[in-house]
This record gives structure tokens, sequence and C-alpha cells, in this order.
């Protein structure tokens, strides 16, 4: 089973209402052709202050869960065009994260939720596996000291991503920019806001700089190009297969 | 005769997922198993992310809740089960209005797909020592006719806020109260005004301010002419909503 997480940021706010009603008439009925197993949609919440210097999307992430990873896409017609320009961020992962680093043994009550949710890529010229070394081994340990931080997983990007390429190329807005060239998505949660500022800006841990590293603070990844992150809550703000019908053609 | 409730809050953002939590799973399913059979159409807007300029406008930047009401139950007594508190008290402005506008200043006179944009929902609410009259005559034949002439203005419609109608149904235990000063619902008109684009809002109210005529018995000289929050709430929605309670929620504590 894979899982597809999409980030997506608008390049103006300007465009946020044409966009919703995009995703709503057209794109979700769309998508669900595919019969995916689950589709969510979590509308970014308002970033803590500080958060913007950390390649923050400005607009949802969808979830998607199917089967396969099939390249053979239901439907008789083409996808709608995007009627507004995005940045989008579409990965697949493994349905459940690869690693998971701190608090799966919480219960929902415990605490409030915020997630952050981020997604990074080694520079080039490192590979992967030198990468999720420093990763796993160095980096987690020591994000784990944050005094905030209350949950802690991460997923290894599933590297082939020729189909999610070829299947977004046809609807596309010529403005839009998607890339899938990604290696992790780590959520980390927070009580709320000010556990984040704590955890993220005023408490820091001490890290250790990886030595392939082009940008000298945490996280470690040029926020914006090769890190990009969004807040979102514990509950979608879409539950696309409840309320949405699948479009017939 | 059926009512219509708008609610708009607004809270601090560092406890928004304590108040997200608490809406969905304790505040709207106590309202759809208790006041459903009164209710026709129980909704929530988030708003949109409003621009920093829009803040000073008496912005309430959590959720706007609107209900529908086939007939308003009795305000609530002590055999019914109390509200489960929210973690920290909202800031709300609440009023209840006819289901239809009562004023139409800018008429929709397009398809729903020929346009797309937000809405700027307004609650207004005339000086302490202005007669309701005088305030009506104000808005009706100088002020809305003024803001109707704004560019961008896709769509203006207003609605008289009916007094006395109460408040929505419920209560909270005693121990629980919510703040007294937290809870504004003394309005005397609510205002929808459309716009394609954040730009199209910003040019208007420039607009606005340049053009509108003040009334005599302004508290502020700037536009809109009195206090926000205290005379002045609004938030900006989207033409969807993001949550419809009576068909997702299943409240079963009657």
């Amino acid at each position: 089973m894979i899982k597809t997480i999409i980030f997506h940021h608008l390049l103006d706010m300007n465009d946020l209402p044409a966009a919703e009603r995009w995703f709503y008439r057209y794109h979700i009925p769309e998508v669900l052709r595919n019969r995916p197993l689950s589709y969510l949609s979590y509308r970014a919440a308002p970033a803590p202050p500080g958060a913007e210097a950390f390649g923050c999307f400005n607009y949802k992430i969808h979830e998607n869960l199917q089967a396969g990873d099939s390249e053979a896409r239901l439907g008789l017609i083409s996808m709608t065009p995007e009627v507004v320009p995005l940045r989008v961020i579409m990965v697949n992962v493994p349905a459940t994260p690869t690693e998971d680093f701190l608090g799966n043994e919480r219960s929902v009550d415990d605490k409030t939720i915020l997630r952050w949710v981020t997604v990074f890529r080694y520079p080039e010229g490192v590979s992967v596996e030198e990468g999720d070394t420093w990763y796993v081994n160095v980096h987690a340990p020591e994000v784990m000291r944050q005094p905030g931080l209350t949950r802690f997983f991460s997923y290894r990007v599933i590297p082939s991503q020729v189909p999610v390429q070829k299947g977004v190329s046809t609807f596309l807005h010529p403005q839009s920019q998607v890339s899938s060239n990604w290696h992790r998505v780590s959520e980390l949660w927070y009580e709320d806001s000010n556990g984040w500022v704590e955890s993220v800006l005023t408490s820091l841990p001490g890290y250790s700089k990886p030595p392939w590293a082009k940008y000298d603070q945490y996280p470690f990844f040029e926020p914006g190009v090769d890190f990009a992150s969004m807040f979102i809550l514990e509950r979608p703000s879409d539950d696309w297969m409840k309320t949405v019908s699948q479009a017939y053609l | 005769m059926m009512i219509r409730s708008f609610a708009l809050h607004d809270i601090p953002m560092n406890n928004v997922a304590a108040m997200e939590r608490w809406y969905h799973r304790d505040h709207a399913p106590e309202i759809v198993r208790r006041y459903g059979p009164w209710l026709n159409r129980f909704e929530c807007c988030l708003p949109v992310h409003a621009p920093t300029d829009a803040h000073t406008f008496g912005f309430y930047n959590w959720r706007m809740t609107e209900g529908w009401w086939r007939e308003l139950p009795e305000a609530g007594s002590e055999s019914d089960l109390c509200f489960t508190p929210p973690p920290v008290w909202p800031r709300v402005a609440a009023c209840f209005v006819p289901p239809q506008p009562t004023d139409s200043f800018v008429v929709g006179d397009f398809l729903p797909l020929e346009k797309v944009g937000f809405r700027w929902l307004v609650l207004l609410r005339y000086p302490r020592g202005v007669s309701y009259d005088e305030g009506e005559d104000w808005f009706l034949r100088v002020h809305a006719p003024e803001v109707a002439a704004q560019p961008g203005l896709l769509r203006f419609v207003s609605y008289r806020v009916v007094q006395g109608a109460g408040n929505v149904p419920g209560r909270w235990r005693p121990d629980t109260l919510p703040p007294a000063t937290q809870i504004r619902t003394s309005w005397d008109r609510v205002m929808e005004l459309w716009y394609e684009t954040f730009d199209d809002w910003r040019a208007s109210v420039a607009a606005a301010a340049a053009t509108c005529t003040r009334p005599r018995w302004r508290t502020r000289d700037e536009y809109p002419f009195v206090e926000p929050f205290e005379g002045f709430a609004s938030t900006f929605t989207l033409e969807r909503p993001n949550d419809d309670f009576l068909r997702d929620l299943r409240g079963y504590v009657p």
C-alpha cells in the first residue's frame, strides 16, 4: 500500500477562491475515479510566529492511500486543467512510517496536536544512504531532545516517481511547479504553537551539523529550496470520500 | 418562523488545536443531538487567512458558524445537560437575522460559475446614544449607496438584525460560564460583501475610506467610523462551508 503526500502552495493568495472551487468541483471528483482507499485534505493551520523562515507552504496537504503504485489511471477523459498556478511537492511513501522515533505510546487525549509536516532532500552529491545515516543516527536523536516535541516519525520517500510526474503533467497550469525528487517526509508534533516556538526557536537542544550541509542552521537544509513544511491539525478539513461523488467519466 | 444565526469566533491562535478538537468532539455533536430537530442547516466556515490590513477591521480569526432554525427552542432549562466548556473561551460576536437579506444593494446578476470570490461578513452596531432609527437612516440612505459604488464589489446584501431574539439555546454549567465580556450579541446590521480577490477588497476599502460620508455620531474618524470589535466585527470566508454538521456528526448524549 502506498501513501501519496502532496503539499500545495499558492503562488498568490488572491487565487485562493478559484483554487478551492477548482479542487472541489473538478479535481477531487476526477482523482476519485482512481478509487483511492482514502483521500483526505488538510488545510494549513496558521504557522507559529517565526515559522515562515522554514519554507512554509500556505495552502493544504492532500493525503491519498492507494493499493499500489499503478501507472494506469482510470477515467475516460483528461483531468480538468488547473486554473491557478501552484507550487506542488508530491511524494509517495509507504503507508506507515519507516522510522518511528518518539511518542507512539501516546493516546489522543494526552495532548492536543499541532503537526509540523516537513519534507526535505539531501544536497546534490550526497547519497540517500549517506544522508539517512546522519538523519537517523545523529540528527533524529538530537531532535528528540526538543523540549516541546510530543511525537516524531519519518517516511523514506519511495524513489520511483515516474508515475507521479507522468500523471500530473497533463493538467498543470503553465506556471505551476511540481517536484517529486525529495528524500524524506518527517512529522513532528507539538501541543500548540508555543511548543513549536520553544522547541525550534528558543530552546535549541544543540545539533551536529552534517559535513555536507549547505545551510548552517537547523534544519541544515535550505528552506524553500531543499526543505518545505506545513502546519496542520489532527483532523482533516475534508474527507473527500465521504463528501464528494466521483466523476463518472 | 425561520430565523438564521451568525456567530463569529476569535481565539488565541496558540490554542487552535485544542479548540478544533473541542468543537468537533464536544460542542458540535452536542448541538446536533439536542437541537438538530429545530435546525435545518448547521454549518461552519473557517476564515480565510486575511491580509494583515484586514485585522484592523475587527477581524475574527476562527470559525463562523451559521444556523438556519425552523424555530428557536427554549433557551435551556436545568433539566438539560450542560455544554462541555471549551479549553479557552473564544470572543464571540453573534446575532439572529431573517433567513433572507432584508436589503440588496449590489445584486448578483451573474451565474454561480461566472465569477469566483469570497465573502466579507460584517456585523455592525451603532454606538451607544444613537437611536436605531438614526443609525438605520444613515446606513440605508447614505452609507450603503456609497459602499455599493465601490470598485470590485461583486455583491452586497444586508440583513436587519432581529432584536430581542435572545441567545442561541443551551447552557453552561454555572462554574464554567463564559466571561460576559467575551460575548457580544447586541448588533444592528449584518453586511455581506463579495469580492473576487483580496486586491479588490483592498481597493474597495481604500475607496470607502476616501469617499464614504462620516456619520455625525462616529466614534472614530477613520472608516468604518466605529470601534473595531465593539461596533464592527468581520471575517472572510469562501463560498463552500468547511463543515456540514447535520450531515457529518452523530451526537448521541441527549
